[in-house]
């Protein structure tokens, strides 16, 4: 390790302390590592390269991360920043821990989340091990998102631009790393961040956000068929058994979907119009019926990581079941350590299996912990 | 400054060649540098490519006959000598022409004998395995696949990431008795600069030269030609290098290569033994602090400055990124452009695992290193892999 010559970075409180710095390319990214140099940390970039766009299914969607393109962005940062870069292949990984569950969820009548396994899984995972192993003590990554530090410990909180907020990825993080973790730009908005870039002249600043699942060019349903292979075709059906239709695969569907069933409207009939109300993978049916049979007034959840000490009592809680929604009012009853059962208390939400479940404070800001959305349970509160 | 032990991915440049450019970049009266001008500024580029021909031919032993054709790197003097003797070959079914090479090559011969293949040549490839006293193949395996219609055998010096020899002189020989009119072609990019070589001596037709494997600026390097070559040229253009290669020559970089030649001439043999004796400093320090590792390069009949070492239970990949950042450069297998790290043709066809294939690490001197340089290597390199190994048993720690 060199000794750094310039004296005016003494009075920098993080002067010499590492740091890796995931850079996938876009301008939140960037900012990161800009900000943590600019505070005398001693930043070493990272790519993860998870996917090989080109053999599989190429990178004609700009929406991608970590595409080709986008290293050669991060690398460029890293020269403007002026802090080394790398690139770790974590394919393999990848394809065992994301794309093989992505897929075989689909496959089982329920609707993955391939972000929060990536993160927790995978870029968190590999991220933190292998900065370990380099002897280097501090991750950070450009998520939108905020560690609290005090006599508890650590918390993981929303980031401050609400629009932007990704806690809902994180909830699989291990609470012990939360103290040597960073979200540089939690406590920005996204515009704020852009302005960073572009009055440093990062050449990311005015970038297109990725999209969520980055490495889908086609639609999520297209890359199931793809990779996975057809799905077999079956019924459409009510509840109460009625045929409607046939659809070509399970994986085509999410629970709540309104759109795309292949029946007919004018099934929509009395009740209103038909929505996926459950996919049964032992008859393999696709079950719609009216919106009131989505209401649900409690669902389990399972593999839940704690980043609280796990709670032996019922206690109020706010829940998120997807990306964009922003959560609302409920009571968690705990059923050992990594389950729990969630009442709704106050107004109900769609909720599809395989999806994450995220627990925040009843005030909406810590998170406390999250799981994975169990399927139905025959005596489910319909 | 760190400490660069990937000398066989790019040497440092030589302090002489930074002065010879700086003070031609220096000069305020340098006007253009085409070397086919007719006037006194072309002229004087012309004789500054001309003293690096010379330069480089007194390095590499050039028969008389011979030619010096500079090119755009190895990879280009690679591709002119696999293309030059298949030239007229092109889609004439009833041509039977042979190439002989082995498993070990760069891919700057491995891909244009692919090439090759779709052009209709018979490419043959010997494979290679662990024998005593450092050899990792016969001269009798490479002769018994000539025959006849071999037109070129192209066998490398010296391997670049293990750092075993090739038997270029009992190859020749073979290759006398069984198909005299065969040419050889030997990539050399390894060799020159670290042993003695010479290729009137070897009675080669065909040697690559690479400039910044020297000490030059990257970018330039040569093919030496001998007199039993048909003329022929992959870049059409201009009659520059005697039409062996048109194109307006790289100035800067022949001269820097030129520089670097004289040099490796007059320093070949300190530079040698420093190389190995710092190598074997470096082996020996590293075996008995990480007592596992296992040596891939021989020492003692390989190249005096490449230490290829695999060191089981660490990814390769990983610890090239924990080195760099305690200032020691090196390299996994050989420099990867394309930034997707396949484990090395070489280590599997010398039989090692794809596990220990992605374990294994090189470590090449430039013959400029102190004792203490490389003490201190040694302690980068064992606290490196003693910290890797510990976190790794400590196992993943991010739940759900």
């Amino acid at each position: 390790m060199q000794p750094d010559t310039h004296d005016s970075k003494k009075t920098m409180p993080f002067q010499g302390t590492r740091v890796v710095v995931a850079m996938s390319g876009g301008v939140d990214s960037s900012v990161a590592a800009l900000l943590l140099a600019q505070q005398g940390y001693d930043v070493v970039g990272v790519s993860m390269q998870v996917w090989d766009y080109r053999n599989n299914g190429g990178c004609k969607s700009r929406a991608t991360c970590c595409a080709p393109d986008d290293f050669s962005d991060a690398r460029k940062v890293a020269a403007m920043v002026g802090v080394p870069y790398y690139v770790f292949d974590l394919e393999q990984i990848f394809r065992e821990q994301v794309i093989d569950r992505f897929v075989s969820t689909y496959k089982s009548g329920a609707t993955p989340n391939p972000c929060v396994d990536c993160n927790s899984k995978v870029k968190f995972r590999e991220l933190r091990d292998r900065a370990t192993s380099m002897g280097v003590p501090f991750v950070a990554t450009g998520h939108y998102a905020q560690v609290r530090h005090d006599a508890d410990g650590s918390h993981l909180l929303r980031g401050s631009d609400s629009a932007k907020d990704q806690s809902y990825f994180l909830y699989g993080c291990a609470r012990s790393e939360l103290a040597s973790t960073i979200f540089p730009v939690g406590a920005m908005t996204k515009q704020e961040v852009r302005e960073i870039a572009r009055h440093h002249g990062l050449t990311t600043a005015d970038k297109p956000e990725s999209q969520d699942i980055c490495f889908v060019s086609d639609t999520a349903k297209d890359f199931v068929t793809r990779i996975g292979g057809r799905g077999l075709s079956g019924a459409v059906r009510t509840r109460n058994g009625k045929i409607l239709g046939s659809h070509a695969g399970l994986h085509r569907f999410t629970v709540g979907q309104r759109r795309g069933l292949g029946v007919a409207d004018s099934l929509s009939g009395d009740d209103g119009p038909h929505y996926v109300v459950e996919l049964d993978p032992k008859t393999n049916s696709v079950i719609v019926g009216p919106r009131t049979e989505l209401e649900r007034t409690e669902f389990e959840v399972g593999e839940i990581n704690w980043l609280i000490d796990p709670p032996q009592t019922p206690i109020d809680i706010t829940v998120q079941v997807r990306h964009r929604h922003s959560g609302v009012a409920a009571r968690l009853f705990p059923n050992g350590l990594d389950r729990a059962r969630i009442e709704f208390t106050d107004q109900w939400a769609v909720v599809s299996p395989g999806q994450a479940a995220v627990f925040y404070d009843p005030a909406n800001i810590e998170v406390l912990g999250g799981g994975r959305i169990s399927p139905v349970s025959v005596h489910g509160g319909w | 400054m760190p400490i660069n032990l990937d000398a066989n991915a790019s040497f440092d440049l030589l302090p002489e060649v930074q002065d010879g450019l700086q003070q031609l970049l220096d000069r305020r009266d340098l006007r253009g540098l085409n070397p086919s001008s007719i006037h006194t500024a072309g002229q004087r580029a012309s004789s500054l490519i001309e003293r690096s021909r010379d330069s480089i031919a007194r390095l590499v032993g050039l028969p008389k006959g011979g030619r010096v054709i500079f090119t755009s790197g190895a990879t280009e003097a690679n591709n002119l000598a696999l293309n030059l003797p298949f030239a007229d070959s092109v889609h004439c079914a009833s041509t039977v022409a042979g190439l002989v090479t082995t498993k070990v090559e760069h891919p700057s011969v491995l891909e244009p004998s692919q090439a090759l293949i779709k052009r209709g040549v018979r490419v043959s490839v010997v494979t290679v395995r662990d024998l005593p006293e450092g050899e990792i193949l016969t001269a009798s395996e490479v002769a018994d696949l000539v025959d006849s219609s071999t037109r070129l055998v192209s066998i490398m010096a010296a391997n670049n990431e293990t750092g075993h020899l090739l038997p270029l002189r009992a190859v020749r020989d073979a290759l006398i008795a069984k198909n005299p009119n065969t040419l050889m072609h030997s990539d050399a990019v390894q060799i020159i600069g670290r042993v003695p070589f010479s290729m009137e001596a070897l009675n080669l037709d065909l040697v690559s030269v690479s400039g910044h494997k020297l000490g030059a600026l990257s970018g330039v390097g040569a093919l030496l030609v001998g007199s039993r070559v048909a003329h022929g040229a992959m870049i059409l253009g201009g009659p520059q290098e005697r039409r062996w290669r048109a194109g307006t020559e790289n100035v800067l970089g022949i001269m820097s290569l030129g520089v670097a030649a004289d040099l490796a001439y007059t320093q070949l043999e300190l530079r040698s033994v420093v190389m190995r004796e710092r190598a074997a400093q470096l082996c020996s320090a590293l075996l008995n602090i990480i007592p596992d590792a296992r040596l891939i390069s021989n020492l003692d009949h390989g190249l005096p400055n490449t230490l290829s070492i695999t060191i089981p239970g660490v990814l390769a990949d990983d610890l090239v990124i924990a080195l760099d950042l305690a200032g020691i450069l090196c390299s996994s297998g050989a420099a990867c452009a394309s930034g997707k790290p396949e484990p090395s043709h070489v280590l599997l066809a010398l039989g090692l695992s794809e596990r220990d294939a992605r374990s294994t690490l090189r470590f090449s001197l430039q013959g400029t290193e102190s004792p203490a340089d490389i003490e201190f290597a040694a302690q980068s390199i064992s606290n490196a892999v003693l910290h890797m190994r510990r976190s790794s048993t400590r196992g993943a720690s991010c739940a759900a």
